[in-house]
């Protein structure tokens, strides 16, 4: 059945749910619907929640409900929330999916002028740096988590004949908006950091924004298409063509 | 709360940076929770002026850290010995201080004795508090006065509310409660087993709890990196999943990091367990250099000594 997990009581106001061994498209929607559970079981005894691709940490204020408790609880509540949904083909509540749906529409500047490691992977692959371009942009992505960076999204899975290793040397520094790939994972540097992945574009959207709400743009399980735009659409969207680091605030530059 | 501000700061050499209890309720946007690395010393200082338990303090690493007093206003001072003065004269750590206009307050330089001390206004400092939290995290360009930035040199530090013009009465901690670090005995940590603990081998678990190892000097509030003898991880890396505080992971050079504030919400290498969260701030305090060892602790142990600090710092439990 799925949505069978195992619950972990990893420290006095922690527990860490498993769900599966293997990342898929079904065990997002699960741990989507374990984490509304979750929020729904513990009310205000809930500190954060952390989902990633198989798992749930959850953290709970040990002052208002003992690890012990929290364990039983939430096992209880998902039990029976696994129950009232089909048990065989996992279906997820009418939320979960209204909130799945939708599709965020990322605009990409895929050129080797931004696109620094576009031309080495077409080469690798026998590719044009176009095709690198269009194989990227014609598939939809889910958000299997986020971390790393406020608002970095790590989506999957990206078309097979892309796949390629990080760089064995990480990059000091990475150009806000910054698309790229590692493996059959994509993701877009929300600011300017350190990197080790593949560069293949540069969108002109903002990613985090403390002033924003919600600040992130992109947050698990959401749906992700990336569009192929020209350098004057890059540009009239605020996008920045200049390598500089010196300022992380797109159209400053 | 004053415009023109209480204080003044005249040097700061090494990070110094506003922090609260953390950021709560974030870490799905991929922020850290931060926190003060020393919670035991953060929360005295707080709790010797009568503060909110989560009112901003300013964490001082290392000391080299000078201020001016421009106003009349009330600080505590708590953590690290740092050789504080006021004016020429030593003060004791651990204890409330009246401050008046002109006087100047020194944290001169480690003493070997901790590497962070906590400074606490009366009412707490004001600042930004990005995410309703104080605390600084420069990668995230989140707190303080520039984004993420340290304070710096000229900086001016106000407090929540009006500082008493009357002489105040100074209190300290009991002397059996005070903390005192030294950098020459070896660090006795406490741990609960747990995620990927039963997937290393039972040679690595005992490697792992009979050796003594050597804090790294490449440590910060993200993480204490440990040297000693190789641990080999079962495989190159598990699936990224959430880090709770107090994490031990193992990256593939065998050699673990006991994951901190500052820490990533998720990441890929496997853990041996998490460290006790009272135990934190022993590392918190370590020199680099310094000798730690682990103990196996359990669940029950980890919950009473945190109910136990929760109710001595907060008896009636207003802050939850």
């Amino acid at each position: 059945m799925k949505g069978r997990s195992h619950c972990e009581v990893i420290s006095e106001n922690n527990l860490l749910v498993r769900f599966g061994d293997q990342i898929s498209e079904d065990l997002l929607d699960v741990i989507q619907e374990a984490s509304l559970c979750a929020a729904k079981v513990f009310g205000r005894q809930l500190k954060d929640l952390v989902a990633s691709y198989t798992t749930l940490l959850i953290e709970f204020d040990s002052v208002l409900i003992s690890p012990w408790q929290a364990q039983i609880n939430f096992q209880k509540a998902w039990e029976k929330r696994c129950l009232t949904l089909h048990s065989h083909t996992f279906k997820t509540s009418e939320s979960v999916q209204e909130e799945n749906n939708a599709c965020i529409e990322v605009p990409v500047y895929y050129h080797p002028s931004v696109a620094w490691d576009i031309q080495t992977i077409a080469q690798k692959k026998g590719l044009t740096w176009q095709q690198v371009a269009d194989y990227h942009s014609q598939k939809e992505y889910r958000v299997y988590a986020v971390g790393f960076a406020p608002g970095f999204a790590f989506m999957g899975q990206i078309d097979s004949r892309l796949e390629t290793p990080r760089q064995t040397s990480p990059r000091t520094n990475v150009p806000a908006g910054s698309v790229a790939i590692s493996d059959l994972q994509t993701a877009v540097y929300p600011n300017q950091s350190p990197g080790g992945w593949n560069i293949i574009g540069r969108s002109p959207s903002t990613f985090f924004n403390p002033e924003y709400s919600p600040a992130a743009l992109l947050k698990t399980a959401d749906r992700v298409r990336f569009k192929p735009i020209n350098k004057a659409q890059f540009i009239q969207l605020g996008g920045c063509l200049s390598d500089s680091t010196l300022t992380d605030h797109k159209g400053e530059c | 709360m004053s415009m023109n501000g209480l204080l003044e700061i005249t040097k700061a050499n090494f990070p110094a940076l506003f922090i609260d209890r953390g950021r709560v309720q974030q870490q799905s946007l991929g922020l850290t929770q931060s926190g003060p690395m020393d919670e035991y010393a953060f929360l005295w200082a707080n709790k010797l002026l009568g503060n909110e338990l989560n009112a901003a303090c300013i964490e001082i690493t290392f000391g080299k850290f000078s201020l001016k007093v421009l106003q009349r206003c009330q600080v505590a001072i708590t953590g690290a010995n740092f050789n504080a003065r006021l004016n020429q004269d030593d003060l004791t750590n651990w204890e409330t201080v009246s401050l008046i206009k002109g006087d100047e307050l020194v944290f001169d330089g480690p003493k070997m004795k901790g590497t962070r001390a906590y400074l606490a206004i009366k009412g707490g400092f004001d600042c930004p508090k990005p995410f309703q939290s104080a605390c600084t995290v420069k990668r995230e360009n989140l707190g303080g006065f520039k984004q993420g930035e340290a304070l710096q040199e000229g900086d001016k530090l106000t407090s929540l509310v009006e500082q008493s013009q009357a002489q105040t009465v100074n209190i300290s901690v009991y002397p059996e409660l005070i903390r005192t670090y030294n950098n020459k005995e070896t660090i006795h940590c406490r741990f609960i087993p747990s995620c990927q603990w039963s997937l290393f081998s039972s040679q690595d678990q005992q490697r792992f709890l009979n050796q003594k190892y050597q804090i790294s000097s490449q440590s910060d509030r993200m993480g204490i990196r440990l040297e000693g003898k190789k641990l080999k991880p079962y495989n190159d890396g598990i699936i990224s999943e959430g880090i709770a505080l107090g994490a031990i992971q193992v990256p593939p050079d065998g050699q673990p990091i006991v994951l901190m504030r500052d820490r990533q919400t998720i990441g890929g290498y496997p853990k041996l367990g998490t460290v006790l969260s009272t135990d934190i701030e022993k590392i918190a305090q370590a020199m680099p250099g310094q000798k730690i060892q682990f103990h196996l602790s359990d669940i029950k142990t980890a919950y009473e000594a945190r109910i136990q600090r929760e109710q001595f710092f907060d008896p009636e439990n207003k802050s939850t």
